[in-house]
């Protein structure tokens, strides 16, 4: 019967306070611990008439021991020590010295399992840090690799560092460096202005459990994503050559950890004023030498401090981020060559081809319109002013087609002093009228030389076709008749625009 | 009998502790959440949580068999406890038990696991730390927390990202 009472008094107490500690204050839990474990010695010495009080207390040392070190362990020796006095009425130097010798084997023994914890949690840690790391690289790799597009690239590696399956940071934003310009400007940017609108994103992401790639997609897609920020970003222009926390960081190569708020670098005080940056590091984007930018990393939201481990974290991405931008300003530079005309950067006749082969590929239900301008008397221009002078005169023009079409990238030099304009969706009568449009800009433009023309100015002739007025639905056909209308154009006394109906009218 | 009795009064009071530290702590997390969600009119079944920045330490997708082929059954969703005398979640790991053998798989830190409107909360003052880590916990180690976990997970072992 007394056994009982006694293991049950136990676990009553141990639950009991179990219970309650749990409820309470970290300190206050550990000394409810070391109540419970006083109470368990004072409930066992009452039922066993304190016949052995001197060994039961060694539970209290292992507890002082367990809940406040060292300290708690001689202190706990100390009270036991007087509490077996007060009981036996006798001071026992011994007794006093085995507490000590026992406290210290618990004490050695209670470290070396504590330093095994704390091994355990640290590897923990590392590890985890080390794999979403690499997870990050890894998933950044196969994007890049994926693209040659800037736009999606920049993405990719803002969203790396800044989304919560990247490495976290709140904000990130990416400047190019131009030295021939001598220019450092803002290109993009992710991540909120200010607190309350990094938590109203985060509950987006949240609700709507965005992997990585999705968010890439998403934001490559929603224009109206970090709106605000890329507005300010886009404004931003820094002179290369000057003395400033960007210059120093790409002098270096290395990663530069500052505070905004506290310097007097003109960079930074200008992100601290325009983006309410405080702490932030900057990183240098660059290869074999070649600066290609900077990207900037801030928590603007949790204000969670930038530690050497997590930018030691980003190093790798923005390594990677360099080869990339490397990789895609080769490949446009490439692209451009192949593609553009070298002489009026306007599209050539490869690209013209290819872009009207998509077009009727992909758009068949759709109205396509072309339009083919021929400058009038070319020949005598380059006969009276020289080939140099021919060669100012297409650049000039090209610059005014350029300005007067709808859609810059849909211009092209088709050969020699010969232009067309591609325009989806227009129909013929509204080709005519970007002809039109064309054809006054040149009228409205002063060309050098441009007096020593028959008629006194540069004018050019439009032949104007679109895809339903055709026979046969192909891309040679649209060339055929546009040309048709233009032969008539010039014809009927040059200097006009011409449209294909069936027949050129 | 009395020396004994002094072994066996060590062994109740250390084994009841240690085998009731555990689930008293989840009863008092439980039961802390739910009146701190009633404060603060929120109802925890409602709350959108991410584990997005859970760590997977195998490459995904993976070729370890026993990742690979594992089934959601298999697939061992275990908080991760700071010690037995004084339990606080540290996170949750993820791991797949074939026979004696335990593969890791993947850790969520409970630091990282994304509740929006707690850190809303936190910086608000609605609530202060110590709040947040309890509510976090208890939602960390939520039934509906370890489903989701579960599929995430499973989800990841089977996606070919190579495929997409």
């Amino acid at each position: 019967m007394i056994y009982g009472i006694w293991i049950g008094g136990i676990v009553v107490i141990t639950l009991v306070i179990n219970l309650l500690r749990l409820m309470t204050t970290p300190s206050l839990n550990r000394w409810l611990l070391v109540g419970a474990s006083s109470l368990v010695v004072i409930w066992h010495g009452m039922l066993f008439n304190f016949y052995d009080f001197h060994w039961s207390v060694l539970l209290l040392i292992v507890t002082g021991l367990v809940c406040f070190q060292v300290k708690g362990m001689l202190t706990a020796i100390l009270v036991s020590w007087l509490l077996v006095y007060s009981q036996s009425g006798t001071l026992s130097f011994p007794l006093l010295l085995s507490y000590v010798f026992f406290g210290l084997g618990a004490a050695l023994l209670f470290g070396y399992v504590q330093q095994l914890k704390r091994e355990r949690s640290e590897r923990l840690r590392m590890l985890t840090a080390s794999s979403r790391q690499l997870n990050v690289f890894r998933e950044v790799s196969f994007t890049m690799q994926d693209t040659l597009d800037l736009d999606r690239l920049l993405q990719t590696i803002l969203t790396s560092v800044t989304a919560g399956h990247g490495l976290g940071f709140n904000r990130s934003i990416i400047f190019f460096a131009d030295p021939e310009k001598d220019s450092i400007y803002g290109v993009m940017g992710t991540g909120p202005m200010n607190p309350e609108e990094g938590y109203q994103i985060w509950e987006e992401i949240t609700r709507q459990h965005y992997d990585l790639q999705d968010l890439i997609d998403e934001k490559e897609t929603d224009a109206t994503h970090d709106e605000q920020l890329n507005e300010r970003i886009r404004k931003m222009t820094i002179p290369f050559n000057g003395e400033h926390a960007f210059k120093r960081t790409l002098d270096s190569g290395r990663p530069l950890h500052v505070y905004a708020s506290i310097t007097d670098d003109p960079v930074l005080r200008l992100l601290h004023i325009e983006l309410q940056m405080d702490e932030c590091t900057i990183f240098p984007l660059h290869h074999q030498g070649i600066p290609y930018g900077l990207l900037v990393i801030d928590n603007v939201v949790n204000k969670k401090p930038i530690t050497p481990q997590k930018i030691d974290g980003v190093r790798p991405i923005a390594e990677q981020a360099s080869l990339a931008l490397h990789q895609t300003t080769l490949y446009q530079r490439i692209e451009t060559l192949a593609l553009r005309d070298g002489l009026t950067r306007l599209k050539n006749h490869r690209s013209f081809e290819q872009d009207l082969d998509v077009l009727f590929r992909e758009c068949e239900g759709e109205e396509l319109s072309l339009i083919v301008m021929d400058i009038d008397h070319f020949k005598h221009y380059n006969d009276t002013n020289g080939h140099l002078a021919g060669n100012e005169l297409l650049t000039r023009l090209a610059s005014v087609i350029r300005r007067s079409v709808p859609d810059e990238q849909m211009a092209y030099r088709f050969g020699g002093e010969e232009f067309v304009v591609l325009l989806p969706r227009f129909d013929e009568v509204e080709a005519s009228h970007v002809a039109e449009k064309i054809r006054t800009d040149v009228l409205q433009t002063r060309f050098t030389h441009g007096q020593t023309q028959p008629g006194g100015q540069l004018t050019l002739s439009f032949g104007v076709a679109s895809k339903h007025t055709l026979l046969h639905q192909t891309g040679e056909q649209l060339i055929e008749c546009a040309d048709q209308a233009l032969y008539a154009a010039k014809s009927r006394g040059k200097n006009q625009v011409c449209r294909w109906e069936g027949v050129p009218l | 009998m009395s020396e004994f009795s002094v072994m066996i009064m060590v062994v109740v009071f250390v084994g009841t502790l240690l085998f009731t530290s555990r689930p008293c702590y989840r009863l008092i997390l439980r039961s802390i959440a739910k009146r701190e969600a009633a404060r603060l009119n929120v109802s925890l079944q409602d709350v959108s949580f991410s584990f997005d920045q859970m760590v997977y330490f195998i490459a995904l997708p993976t070729t370890v068999p026993e990742a690979r082929d594992a089934s959601r059954d298999e697939l061992v969703i275990e908080p991760n406890y700071e010690s037995y005398f004084f339990p606080e979640v540290n996170g949750v790991q993820v791991s797949v038990k074939s026979g004696q053998d335990v593969i890791p798989i993947a850790y969520l830190p409970l630091g990282d696991f994304s509740l929006p409107i707690l850190d809303r909360y936190v910086e608000t003052g609605l609530i202060d730390e110590r709040t947040n880590r309890i509510i976090r916990a208890h939602m960390i180690i939520h039934e509906r927390t370890s489903r989701a976990i579960r599929d995430e997970v499973y989800h990841q072992l089977h996606e070919d990202r190579m495929a997409q």
